[in-house]
């Protein structure tokens, strides 16, 4: 059970500096209380409507293709970084992984998935 | 080297080759024969390495009689699963034929790693690719609602086992600081008794059991096994068992220090599955609601012979995941002859089976009475070799309640077979089959009595494999 003393310090640290900086800042901050501050923020344009709105379910398929390629690339690069060490063996790997990925293209592709409308 | 992992690497091949099919519109006939020959040269890959040994991937996959003898049951069952899916099929199947193909393809893949791996990350994700794959499966019929149901039943439930898992092992991994299964098997003879360390293994093992449907997690079962297509339902209730009970066998065997202060409980628990299993199947209506219920049963039994953790016990329990496949397909081929021309689960849709097909009927009562344990036939056998290895360890008790359960499950699995026997069918036409069906009826017949007299072949294969286990 000791083991785990440092993760529970972590926590303690952790919470007591976020609440700490809150009641802080509320204590000794300005206080200029404005309606415009109550607004949800959104990059400074002026919120129009309920958040909760429907909208196309192909957003969700373009989030999920571009979470696979983005996630490839991340692993590229500790590929890219260490090419040399792994030799063919690393490319032969890489070249397995990436074909899969493609295939998955492909397939997305051909099922009309890219298509918006 | 890369002799021996052939049939992963061949399942693997077989699941691209699925998607590239799917890719352009073809026939589904050619589509299922191809399906049929890759799964058959599945099966002959893991014979050609059934005897090889050794340990791959910085130790990290283990393969050997055990896990090789795991493999080929677990290729039989995908072969047996593509045959139910043929043109007589629900059409979003047909419709989607290859990527229905390929999903199973990709679960056998994961259990095919499951069955061999000795690491946790390795298990944990062989677990999740398989059980990703049966999430999509249960849910394919897209225009139906229960299957609907199904699919999301059970991917909250699997989600919610699956992040107990990965918190149990952070806390294995925190007490070890390794992750192979092997090294700390061997670290785990001088055990400290920490707290941490056992609620990590009981956490670990959650996903398994959810996989098994043994009880915390048994819940899904039902509604699962009834929204789904009647070939996932076969798969979820034959293959993905067996898997489940290989891994368990291991983790219990490997770690048996730890899990000895433990048996107990865990023999609790596997009584009150299998009470829980037999007492709810007594009243369903719903042949795959009540193949569900007795599949919770079933688990029970498995676990008793899991918990033993000793060779007797690990050999008995292999030997019945064998039969068991065998039977449970049996029962379900069945079934899904009578869902598919009816298009209704219903018991009553049995009516007079004997009638208008006594093979089938034959088949399906001498698999249910074997399920429910009646002597000469090979799950009594099972059963027989599970139970006197828990005697041999003093569970006396443990063993009349179970033997009371089977009197009870006896009873509901005669309920349906009184349907296919004592009853006049509506209409007197043959049931619609083909050639495999009836084949392998014929075959399931001779093996359940043939195997219930004649165990030593299959038992000595088992306590083969669970030597190389314990070793």
């Amino acid at each position: 059970m000791l083991n785990y003393l440092p993760i529970l310090i972590l926590g303690i640290i952790a919470l007591v500096f976020a609440c700490g900086s809150l009641i802080v800042s509320s204590l000794i901050g300005q206080k200029k209380p404005n309606e415009d501050k109550l607004m949800p923020y959104e990059c400074g344009v002026i919120p129009v409507g309920d958040a909760r709105d429907r909208y196309p379910v192909r957003y969700y398929i373009v989030a999920m293709l571009f979470i696979v390629f983005d996630v490839e690339a991340a692993f590229m690069y500790p590929w890219a970084v260490l090419y040399r060490d792994l030799g063919l063996f690393g490319f032969v790997e890489m070249g397995v992984f990436m074909l899969i990925l493609v295939l998955g293209l492909v397939y997305v592709w051909q099922k009309g998935a890219l298509e918006w409308e | 080297m890369i002799f021996s992992l052939l049939p992963e690497i061949f399942c693997f091949l077989m699941s691209l080759v699925f998607i590239i099919f799917s890719l352009k519109k073809q026939d589904i006939n050619f589509e299922r024969k191809a399906g049929l020959i890759l799964s058959f040269i599945n099966i002959v890959l893991v014979l050609l390495t059934i005897n090889h040994q050794g340990l791959y991937f910085s130790e990290g996959y283990k393969i050997d009689l055990f896990s090789q003898s795991v493999k080929l049951l677990i290729a039989i069952g995908l072969f047996f699963v593509f045959f139910m899916a043929d043109e007589r099929s629900e059409s979003a199947i047909k419709k989607s034929y290859p990527e229905f193909l390929f999903f199973l393809t990709s679960a056998n893949l994961g259990m095919f790693m499951m069955a061999s791996a000795v690491e946790f990350v390795t298990l944990f994700l062989s677990l999740e690719l398989s059980s990703y794959s049966m999430f999509v499966l249960s849910g394919f019929l897209k225009n139906k609602k229960v299957s609907a149901e199904a699919g999301v039943k059970y991917i909250f439930i699997g989600a919610v086992a699956s992040a107990i898992s990965l918190y149990g092992y952070s806390l294995i991994f925190g007490y070890y600081v390794d992750s192979s299964l092997l090294s700390m098997k061997f670290n785990s003879i001088t055990v400290t008794k920490d707290v941490m360390l056992y609620i990590g293994f009981i956490f670990f093992l959650s996903a398994f059991l959810f996989k098994l449907a043994v009880l915390p997690f048994a819940f899904w079962a039902p509604d699962v096994y009834q929204g789904s297509d009647t070939t996932v339902t076969t798969y979820i209730a034959t293959v993905s068992k067996v898997a489940a009970v290989a891994v368990l066998l291991r983790i219990f065997i490997y770690f048996i220090p730890i899990f000895e202060s433990m048996e107990k409980v865990m023999l609790v628990v596997a009584v009150m599955t299998m009470t829980l299993g037999n007492v709810l199947a007594v009243q369903q209506k719903d042949i795959k609601r009540l193949l569900a219920y007795s599949s919770i049963a079933q688990a029970g039994y498995m676990m008793v012979g899991i918990i033993m953790m000793n060779y007797k016990g690990a050999a008995a329990t292999l030997f019945y995941v064998f039969s068991y496949l065998f039977m449970n397909y049996t029962v379900f081929l069945v079934a899904d002859q009578i869902i598919k021309e009816k298009g209704d689960s219903s018991i009553e849709a049995l009516r007079g089976l004997s009638q208008r097909s006594p093979l089938l009927a034959l088949a399906m009562l001498l698999a249910l009475l074997s399920l429910g344990g009646v002597p000469p036939f090979v799950g009594f056998t099972g059963k027989w070799f599970i139970f006197t290895s828990a005697i041999d360890k003093g569970y006396l008790g443990l063993v009349l309640i179970a033997f009371l359960n089977s009197v009870i499950s006896v009873y509901y699995y005669l309920l349906v077979a009184r349907q296919a026997y004592l009853f006049e069918p509506i209409d007197k036409e043959p049931v619609k089959t083909n050639l495999f069906v009836n084949l392998y009826s014929y075959a399931a017949i001779i093996f359940i009595i043939a195997a219930g007299f004649y165990p030593t072949l299959m038992l000595s294969w088992t306590e083969k494999a669970i030597k190389l286990l314990l070793m």
